[in-house]
């Protein structure tokens, strides 16, 4: 840089931001007024402009990624569900959070860990004393099948390829809901309040569905 | 329901709303969280393409940023943009990510050959340049590029980059100058007659 022409030095410095437009007020003014006189300046503007037409041209990233979002999407969900959901905070909806305690305080996340373990412990002593069923796949069945889960409960696994809006579809369209899974097989754990007989017949209707069975003896097909 | 979800996807679109989907997901909101994962993937795949060319990598780093954002939405006070915010996560944990993997600088060929013949002639040498660009950009070291990456390809003033480079103003305003002169130089043959 030009250490005898401040207003140089300084247009120098601005450049690439004056290229990008997110300079304004009094500094892009100043800038502005020295490229009038300064053919340098504008030749290294010029420069700049190509180099950013250049690096914009290049959408493939994009469109990759907008393919790729949908899997990725899927394989971060699981990981949303090990982790602490945040707590309600109906003072923060709606506009900027402040910071505060709740969903990742960390004497809170010590007793969600506390009591994430507990279930763990719990659902495995269930697993390993659940009856295997006839027709699901066996680690699924023996997840699936383990205590009094729910009067109306189900399990259902989808086809491992369905993206994550299909499934909340399915799930919404057939009057269940979640309240638990994916398992290590990929099985998911429904309830619903409606005659199981009928929700399991809407399920087996979709294609995505691999399994969709009752957990409880009345509802059996 | 669809509505709904297109009301809040509306929200990823500006800074204010991008603001009020980090409230709602601070009160457990997935479908926000849904909404800014999907503003947000291409635009952090895209930075981090410049980091490394490991689509697993970018992948678990875009994940695990944006997990972080799940976890911590209650402690963004406003105090700067979304984007800078996010961006910031993303920075750091590429870093480290490429530093436990001993990564280097990465400088492959470039996946972008074979272009059409047939398309307009200033097309082609715009696609030619790009991948000069791309070549030229790998040459240089990884703070000049992201700083030259934020300014270019994601239009950050360099308060903002600053903030998420964690270094002072001037340090990026003479980052880039060095960048954009050893660019120059690197790419004296394709600029050529263009500037």
């Amino acid at each position: 840089m030009n250490a005898s022409n401040p207003g140089h030095d300084e247009a120098q410095s601005l450049l690439p931001w004056l290229a990008n437009g997110s300079l304004t007020g009094a500094e892009q003014e100043r800038v502005q007024a020295h490229l009038q006189g300064c053919a340098e300046c504008r030749g290294d503007l010029a420069l700049l402009h190509t180099l950013r037409a250049a690096g914009a041209g290049d959408t493939a990233a994009d469109e990759t990624s907008a393919g790729d979002a949908d899997a990725a999407f899927a394989r971060l969900l699981p990981r949303l569900d090990a982790a602490p959901e945040p707590a309600a905070l109906p003072d923060v909806v709606n506009h900027v959070a402040k910071p505060g305690p709740a969903a990742n305080d960390r004497n809170w996340l010590r007793v969600a860990a506390g009591v994430q373990f507990c279930a763990i412990v719990v659902l495995g002593l269930m697993l390993a004393h659940a009856p295997a069923g006839p027709e699901a796949p066996k680690d699924a069945y023996r997840v699936l099948g383990a205590g009094d889960v729910a009067r109306h409960g189900l399990v259902i696994a989808f086809d491992p390829d369905t993206p994550e809006r299909d499934i909340r579809r399915i799930v919404l369209a057939s009057g269940a809901r979640v309240v638990g899974g994916p398992t290590a097989t990929g099985a998911w754990l429904l309830d619903t309040a409606q005659a199981p007989a009928t929700v399991i017949q809407r399920l087996r209707a979709e294609p995505a569905v691999t399994l969709a069975e009752p957990l409880d003896a009345q509802g059996a097909p | 329901m669809q509505r709904s979800s297109d009301e809040v996807a509306i929200l990823a679109k500006t800074a204010e709303g991008e603001a009020c989907l980090i409230g709602r997901i601070a009160a457990g909101d997935r479908r926000a969280f849904e909404a800014l994962y999907r503003a947000y993937f291409p635009r952090l795949t895209r930075f981090l393409q410049r980091m490394t060319r490991s689509s697993t990598l970018i992948e678990e780093v875009v994940n695990d940023t944006l997990l972080v954002v799940w976890r911590k939405a209650v402690t963004f006070d406003g105090s700067s943009k979304v984007s800078t915010w996010i961006f910031a996560i993303a920075y750091r944990r590429a870093c480290k990510a490429l530093h436990a993997l001993d990564e280097p600088v990465e400088s492959g060929p470039d996946e972008r050959e074979g272009l059409d013949s047939d398309r307009p002639e200033w097309r082609l040498d715009q696609q030619r340049l790009a991948v000069a660009l791309d070549d030229a950009l790998a040459a240089l070291p990884l703070v000049q590029r992201v700083a030259f990456q934020l300014t270019f390809h994601h239009d950050m003033t360099y308060t903002e980059i600053a903030e998420i480079m964690e270094c002072p103003v001037n340090t990026i305003k003479t980052r880039l100058f060095h960048t954009r002169k050893r660019l120059a130089a690197l790419l004296e043959h394709q600029l050529e007659g263009r500037a």
